[in-house]
């Protein structure tokens, strides 16, 4: 978890965002605890959710796990453990369920309902949504391309831009990358040399032509945006295809042929 | 049409058969098609994790033969199991033809549509897919189980143990085989369509026992979960996040599907008519759902044992009821196996 720099508190503030919906929950566990009759619905509901907390903050746990496992990235995890939905929804009925007038009611819920909406956040307006494009739920280009460059019987190698290279594996098995989205995560710390040329704002038309011809690469897949000091073509490749805002360069002295 | 019936009969028959032999010894208010539905995934999985490990153990890497030999298994098991359990068939069945509360199952209805239809029409950018659907892809395609790097392509030097020890993209490979489906729309679009029904199955089936069957309360419930899960991305690390933007994903279906099933047991196991041969096969119910979970990612072999025991010490106290305590540790031996088994690796 990136920033939480081995505290559990911040990891925590970082997980609940404003804390809206985790107070909420506070505040449900509370009701629950001091009006739920049926023991074996408090212990599951309340008091397991008392004890996920406590042992989340718990600094044995957390620096076995963070400091010796190194395990950071995953600890937040554990709050997965807390029963968060079920216990607000749980309360907010039963507390609903004391109201005997049911416009009070009706008006209760709706508020509950605009304190959900307001204190959280639309999962749809994540900027990881976006219209799909065909039924893989891949970008077109990524399916235009492979279909275009793959060979029946065969593998190829192609390097693509950034944007596209962790959805080409996820599409085609017949086309294999030099480098792949492992390569991409700075804090993975896999750089490639392919990849850093790729990745410059204007990149070395020459240097990625040697460094594609070294890691076998039979196509080199550009954005049409992305700006390359000097041509591919000047160094053997040709420019086979233009397809969804991305040019496609074929290496000429690839062999696409099969083996006997 | 041919590939129509491929689905159906592998995403809906096939797990309903396999789910009516857990039912069957289910008391009658739990004998629903959706509680059925939702056992049957859950023994599939865990079957399927088991005939993995085995071929991972004994150091083959054939998917061909994985698929096959499990394909035949699980046909066979779950025309056993329907054989077995065909006198509750309609029983399930006849459950579902309850009018009440119907403006409020409608609400729910609208919530649940609305989020498998966005699930449908939108992509979701994650990285993760980039080693999860690859994966699964490469499996389905060439026909052998890691042997090759998603990132890449290339052969792998090595056994990657963290991830070969969950079976979760190799599962989604056989659906991809057995359906004629390519994983990326198994995962993105039918597998998630389906792990959002047994989500909500799972939680109303929650509702039914909190509510005790009021069905005006238990669909507000259900309905205000509908709207956490839409509002609950506060951040990206929120298992309501991971609910509508990684659905098909192990790692969600760990904390989205098979968490809430161990909470469902443990409610159930706190009602106050729950007789010794329910806590039997309520624990069975909890033993495949921690089994099929270590399916899903491995940090689920130390996560969902603790939660299922501290639920279970809670309930010991407080329920005067300690024999709960050896079933639930009994409960927890499969996955406690495949735990020793991923340190020892």
């Amino acid at each position: 978890m990136v920033g939480a720099n081995g505290s559990t508190w911040a990891m925590l503030q970082l997980y609940m965002g404003n804390g809206s919906l985790m107070l909420l929950f506070v505040v449900s566990l509370i009701y629950l605890w001091i009006t739920e009759k049926n023991k074996g619905i408090k212990a599951v509901l309340v008091y397991v959710s008392v004890a996920v907390l406590a042992l989340f903050f718990f600094p044995f746990l957390s620096y076995v796990v963070i400091n010796v496992m190194k395990e950071e990235e995953i600890y937040y995890r554990l709050l997965w453990m807390l029963p968060m939905s079920i216990v607000i929804a749980y309360a907010a009925v039963k507390f609903l369920g004391n109201i005997k007038k049911k416009w009070l009611q009706g008006v209760l819920l709706f508020l509950l309902a605009v304190y959900i909406i307001v204190g959280g956040h639309l999962v749809y307006k994540s900027p990881q949504f976006s219209k799909a494009q065909n039924v893989y739920q891949l970008p077109d280009a990524v399916i235009h391309i492979c279909d275009a460059i793959e060979v029946p019987g065969r593998e190829v190698m192609a390097v693509f831009p950034h944007e596209l290279v962790q959805y080409v594996r996820q599409y085609s098995p017949y086309v294999m990358m030099p480098y792949g989205y492992d390569a991409l995560v700075e804090r993975w710390g896999m750089p490639d040399e392919l990849e850093i040329e790729m990745r410059k704002e204007i990149s070395d038309a020459e240097r990625l032509a040697e460094l594609a011809r070294e890691r076998n690469c039979h196509y080199i897949i550009l954005n049409q945006g992305h700006v390359v000091e000097g041509t591919l073509t000047d160094y053997d490749f040709s420019l086979v295809f233009e397809m969804d805002g991305y040019d496609v360069y074929l290496d000429n002295n690839a062999y696409l042929g099969l083996w006997d | 049409m041919f590939q129509i019936l491929l689905n159906f009969f592998w995403l809906i028959a096939i797990p309903f058969g396999c789910g009516l032999l857990v039912t069957k010894y289910m008391p009658e208010d739990k004998q629903t098609a959706g509680q059925t539905w939702v056992n049957g995934y859950l023994i599939m999985i865990a079957f399927f994790h088991c005939f993995y490990l085995a071929f991972v153990l004994l150091g083959s890497t054939s998917f061909k033969l994985l698929t096959l030999v499990f394909g035949v298994f699980i046909v066979i098991f779950a025309l056993i199991s329907a054989w077995v359990g065909r006198k509750i068939i309609y029983i399930c069945f006849l459950r579902m033809k309850n009018k009440e509360a119907l403006i409020l199952k409608s609400v729910f209805a609208v919530v649940v549509i609305l989020q498998i239809v966005m699930r449908l029409l939108q992509q979701v950018s994650d990285g993760d897919d980039a080693f999860f659907i690859a994966t699964a892809t490469a499996t389905w395609s060439s026909n052998t189980m890691n042997l090759i790097r998603p990132y890449t392509g290339f052969v792998t030097e090595y056994l990657d143990v963290r991830h070969a020890f969950s079976s979760a993209p190799i599962w989604l490979a056989f659906l991809s085989k057995v359906t004629i489906v390519h994983p990326a729309i198994m995962g993105h679009s039918v597998l998630a369509l389906i792990l959002i029904i047994l989500h909500y199955i799972v939680i109303l089936n929650i509702g039914d026992v909190l509510f005790r069957r009021k069905k005006t309360e238990k669909y507000i419930f259900a309905t205000i979960i509908g709207l956490f899960n839409m509002y609950g991305y506060v951040s990206i690390y929120t298992a309501q996040t991971f609910f509508l933007t990684r659905t098909w994903q192990g790692k969600s279906i760990f904390a989205n599907l098979l968490l809430p099933c161990i909470f469902m047991v443990l409610i159930w196991l706190a009602e106050k008519k729950t007789e010794a041969k329910d806590e039997k096969i309520y624990c069975i119910i909890a033993a495949t759902t921690m089994f099929a979970a270590t399916a899903m990612t491995t940090m689920a072999v130390f996560i969902i044992p603790f939660v299922f025991m501290l639920g279970l010490i809670f309930l010991a106290i407080f329920r005067k009821n300690p024999r709960l305590l050896w079933k639930g540790l009994l409960a927890c031996v499969p996955t406690g196996i495949v735990g020793l088994i991923f340190l020892m690796a």
